[in-house]
């Protein structure tokens, strides 16, 4: 009998010290559901398909071809030089859903070579992305715009630079610099959920 | 708006570029050498890009040249715009990123345009850039007069 005491007290102490150990949430984002688009078309809901298995999650937009090429270059290293990824999932959200379809995003994916597992690229209807930006903290202004011949109009954004790592549970554990963070940074912090 | 003096343009253009990552700072320090005069392009490559969308050149430009050059006009066929840029960071981990007006590349200098920091902006692509296509590009500076620079399509992944 004492010995069992012993070893229930000695389970509830280790179990109370892992707790203890790992980094607080920043954010939980169960409560939430957005409907979001992948880049072959097919719909997709944050975070619930996403529970399970951390997620790595930049935000770019495709009309960037040099800090948002940083972002997403940086999540693609973070899965290439992982021993062991896994189940991590290696997403990227844009925040210009007018000009970023799925088809536009498929295009951007491959010149990465990351059209393929694990990596998947979102979009969806922009007052969604709006909502699902706000949450996430990723702001985004206008910087920059010109007429073009055919009446179209062209412009870049200011935006945050941001990847952020979410656990299993739909719980943001760490916000990172996404275009200046070292991948293993990033590696490390995920070996730690 | 008053105009800004070319050396002080110069002398702030050199030192953007030196700060924008520690790339370029490092390559500036030793790693050229420079023409005896004129100005020399060199490592130029380009990004991926769709059709009527952007991509980014990135170079080195030697000005072997005692007197600093400006950059006057960039030009090339398949993209209906093409500037200089720079991106930059501002408040609260904000990235943006403008025109480069009136660049001047110092005499007997290198200006490094790496990731994140100076780079062509080529927009409006009239043909989609994929890895292994050329580019033409034409810088038409003040002093050395137009220089033609084949830039290749490299991969994405590569390079950053």
């Amino acid at each position: 009998m004492r010995l069992y005491i012993r070893n229930l007290i000695l389970v509830i102490f280790t179990i109370g010290f892992a707790i203890s150990c790992s980094s607080p949430a920043l954010d939980d984002y169960s409560d939430v559901q957005y409907h979001l688009m992948d880049q072959n078309g097919e719909s997709v809901i944050f975070p619930d398909d996403y529970e399970g298995a951390p997620v790595v999650m930049g935000f770019i937009y495709t009309n960037c071809p040099d800090i948002c090429s940083f972002i997403t270059a940086n999540v693609s290293k973070v899965y290439n030089e992982m021993e062991n990824p896994g189940e991590t999932q290696f997403v990227l959200v844009t925040f210009d859903p007018d000009r970023d379809t799925s088809e536009v995003l498929k295009n951007y994916a491959n010149a990465f070579d990351m059209d393929k597992d694990p990596f998947q690229f979102l979009t969806g209807d922009p007052d969604v992305i709006d909502q699902l930006m706000t949450r996430v903290g990723v702001r985004t202004q206008e910087s920059y715009s010109r007429e073009i011949e055919d009446g179209e109009r062209m412009y870049f954004l200011n935006h945050s630079d941001k990847i952020l790592l979410i656990d299993s549970r739909s719980r943001l554990i760490f916000d990172y610099g996404g275009s200046m963070t070292p991948p293993n940074i990033i590696i490390e912090d995920l070996e730690k959920l | 708006m008053k105009p800004v003096p070319p050396l002080l343009l110069s002398i702030t253009f050199f030192i953007l570029t030196s700060s924008c990552n520690s790339e370029n700072t490092e390559l500036q320090s030793s790693q050229f050498e420079l023409p005896d005069s004129g100005i020399e392009i060199t490592d130029a490559w380009a990004r991926p890009g769709r059709i009527n969308g952007v991509s980014a050149i990135y170079m080195n430009v030697l000005n072997g040249s005692a007197e600093p050059d400006t950059l006057i006009s960039l030009s090339s066929s398949i993209a209906g715009l093409v500037e200089l840029h720079e991106t930059y960071e501002l408040a609260d981990d904000m990235m943006g990123m403008r025109e480069a007006e009136n660049p001047v590349f110092p005499g007997r200098g290198v200006v490094s345009m790496q990731p994140g920091g100076f780079h062509i902006m080529l927009m409006q692509l009239n043909q989609p850039l994929n890895v292994g296509d050329e580019v033409h590009l034409v810088l038409k500076f003040a002093l050395a007069g137009d220089i033609s620079v084949p830039v290749p399509v490299q991969s994405q992944s590569e390079q950053n």
